[in-house]
């Protein structure tokens, strides 16, 4: 084989490391600072979004002619041109009727409504989808890495992909916790499909490396370990950019057409793809490194 | 591979494509060999109605509960056939009714029409209030509209056996009582019993114009509801917003498409033209699945289709890598091609499977969304392991030759 030269990226381990654990308590503060905003599947309620065919009344006019209809707090919210996004308790169809009737019978876009049994219910499931998904990710981990066990016991591999997990969900409920505070972003079942989603996606770019890493394991025996993870990075560098970019495109696409129900969940999709992978590429090894160093 | 197999190898796939995209787009060509099936489109797509009610059966024997949901089913199934919805979905769980109609542009009405229907009840005094008996609107054969002896519209009711015999034992018990008769909860008039009636036949007199009075006879002809019903949780999607919501996403889908497409090409040049070309029999494939099975395409489940698209071209790219690491240690083209998808193959495969594992807990376990999602996800995952690997690999043998050596990949 002829000898190209290796970029070394672990030359940059601390600052990996750094920016890995930083986004981890960034994350963590702000889940406890913000708070997740949790939205209707969970909590119950209803929104209702009207459009109107003329002009757009304000929000504090809407807020007006709402007022004797004894909703409890109403969040109004601008949609688009000439809609309007109106989210309260659960209500029954006769005061539906009336907040139509209250704003001049405007256009009805969307509306949904979740009694508290059934969001109680569809929490139930969600903690339940959770925890087969993160159990049966973890069986996958457990014996995809029983193959790689050769100077390095194979616990050690997935106790790093599982660091990188639990990152990465952190990461992407501080996103959506952020989300929520300033552009309204509201965390429901779709967003914890999203979250699911990447980390069974993103898991894959952390084993395409530790396979790599194995191969070249068996292959040089001399070669000092610190540099067998780097050219193992190396080798795997182009791919995991090159997966994980055609996996985002049309993700980003549908980021970009603004379509509501999807908005947020592309984004998280998009934004967990890219972290798993920076995991994968730069964190993994590094973390590798420091621990058969010491 | 020999011309003739490459040949027969070629005309295949042109077939299977040809096909697949006459199936999925019929309009397309101009014979008429294709069935006109349409893509069944979800309600969030398609605009419509989800209702989720909750049925009250604290009145009903244990036993009886399942007929008593059964006979509410079809009760609202006549209602919701006045609509003229093509395929409406009514499903019962427990004691919980899901009731869809996809491309039903008029939710109010809906839900007078389904929430409305007379839910019919006799109520006895009991000190002073008026307390439930178990005969309602259940035990009814018929109603018309009639008129009492002031000429004023009323309406006859008249019982079935069962009905008959429960008004008859209640009537006994009441004489020189109110007997009240509420209509959806509310009092429409309370007769006083002067004796028992065991003919199984009452008239409600009210303040009834003549046309409540049809109107009424008519619901509770349709069937009166056998348990009260309570709305818990609804989803209304008007029609311009799921026609925008679908015109959104098939864009973005193109647009998806052809980043990358573009992306493929200029990375590994013709072997990305051919994982190109894979990626297309692939869309043609899920689209054409899609109507025979057929998968109920909401905006979720596109969202999923689209993803799987960005998923199966990672084959390729692991595939490709892969080759030309084993060209620069000097092996020759096809024989770097062959190591190429044979070293990829347990990635590929474990890769694929987790995400597979976590999609099949998804479809047995969510919501519509969440099924949506994962169903469509999972298909173009299994159908890209075909497309992606054996399309590619098969196409790439008929094109492989020193010649083009350079820009192969």
């Amino acid at each position: 084989m002829n000898e190209e030269k290796v970029f070394n990226f672990l030359k940059f381990d601390n600052i990996f490391l750094f920016v890995f654990f930083g986004v981890f308590v960034f994350s963590v503060f702000s889940i406890f600072y913000f708070g997740l905003n949790l939205g209707l599947d969970f909590k119950g309620g209803t929104i209702i979004e009207i459009g109107f065919e003329k002009e757009r009344p304000s929000i504090q006019e809407i807020r007006e002619k709402l007022s004797g209809l004894n909703l409890g707090q109403v969040v109004i919210q601008e949609a688009g041109e000439k809609n309007v996004i109106l989210r309260m308790r659960e209500i029954s169809e006769k005061e539906k009727s009336q907040i139509f009737e209250a704003l001049q019978n405007p256009q009805e876009i969307r509306s949904e409504m979740i009694g508290p049994s059934i969001s109680l219910e569809l929490k139930r499931k969600s903690i339940w989808l959770t925890v087969f998904s993160l159990i049966a990710i973890s069986i996958y981990v457990a014996l995809a890495f029983k193959k790689v066990t050769q100077r390095l016991s194979s616990l050690i591999f997935s106790l790093i992909s599982f660091l990188g997990l639990f990152q990465n969900t952190f990461f992407l409920l501080g996103i959506i916790s952020v989300l929520g505070k300033f552009w309204g972003a509201q965390f429901n079942i779709s967003i914890l499909i999203a979250i699911l989603t990447c980390l069974g996606y993103g898991i894959n770019d952390t084993i395409v490396f530790f396979d790599r890493l194995r191969e070249n394991i068996i292959k040089k025996k001399k070669t000092d370990f610190g540099e067998i993870i780097n050219l193992s990075i190396f080798q795997t560098f182009t791919r995991q950019i090159n997966t994980s970019l055609t996996t985002i495109f049309p993700v980003l696409a549908i980021f970009a057409f603004k379509i509501e129900s999807l908005r947020f969940f592309s984004l998280i999709i998009a934004l967990g793809i890219l972290n798993s992978t920076f995991f994968s590429l730069f964190v993994a090894g590094s973390i590798l490194k420091k621990i058969i160093k010491t | 591979m020999n011309l003739q197999e490459k040949i027969s190898f070629f005309i295949l796939i042109c077939l299977v494509l040809f096909l697949g995209i006459g199936f999925s787009f019929p309009e397309i060509f101009k014979i008429n060999i294709f069935p006109k099936k349409e893509f069944k489109l979800g309600l969030d797509l398609n605009g419509g109605v989800h209702f989720l009610y909750q049925a009250d059966l604290s009145q009903i024997p244990e036993q009886e509960k399942k007929e008593a949901m059964e006979s509410l089913k079809n009760v609202i199934e006549k209602r919701v056939n006045f609509f003229g919805v093509k395929e409406p979905i009514l499903q019962i769980q427990g004691e919980k009714i899901i009731i869809e109609l996809s491309g039903f542009s008029d939710p109010k009405k809906a839900i007078e029409e389904i929430g409305k229907t007379p839910f019919l009840e006799f109520r006895e005094k009991k000190g002073e209030d008026f307390v439930s008996t178990p005969l309602t609107g259940r035990y009814l054969k018929g109603a018309q509209v009639s008129f009492d002896q002031f000429n004023a519209p009323a309406i006859s009711l008249e019982f079935n056996e069962e009905g008959a015999k429960l008004f008859a034992e209640i009537t006994e018990r009441n004489v020189g009582k109110p007997l009240a008769i509420f209509l959806d909860g509310n009092l429409i008039s309370a007769p006083t019993v002067r004796e028992k009636i065991p003919s199984g036949k009452a008239e409600i007199t009210g303040k009834f114009s003549l046309e409540e009075a049809k109107e009424l006879a008519r619901n509770l002809n349709a069937g009166a509801l056998p348990v009260p019903i309570n709305l818990i949780s609804y989803q209304i999607v008007g029609p311009t917003l799921g026609k925008a919501s679908l015109e959104k996403i098939v864009k973005a889908g193109l647009i998806g498409f052809l980043l990358i497409a573009i992306f493929m090409v200029l990375i590994y040049k013709i072997s990305g033209f051919v994982a190109v070309f894979s990626l297309i029999l692939f869309a043609v494939l899920n689209l054409t699945l899609y109507k025979i099975i057929p998968v109920t395409l909401t905006l979720s489940g596109i969202a999923g289709f689209l993803l799987s698209l960005g998923m199966a071209v990672d084959a390729n790219i692991l595939i490709f890598s892969r080759t030309k690491e084993e060209l620069k240690t000097g092996k020759n083209l096809s024989q770097s091609f062959k190591e190429g998808f044979e070293r990829a193959w347990p990635a590929i495969r474990d890769g694929n499977l987790t995400t597979l594992i976590v999609n099949l807990i998804l479809i047995f376990w969510g919501t519509s969304f969440v099924r949506g999602f994962a169903t469509t996800l999972s298909l173009g995952i299994l159908i890209s392991m075909f497309t992606a690997i054996f399309v590619t690999r098969e196409f790439l043998k008929i094109i492989i030759s020193p010649k083009i050596q350079k820009i192969i990949i």
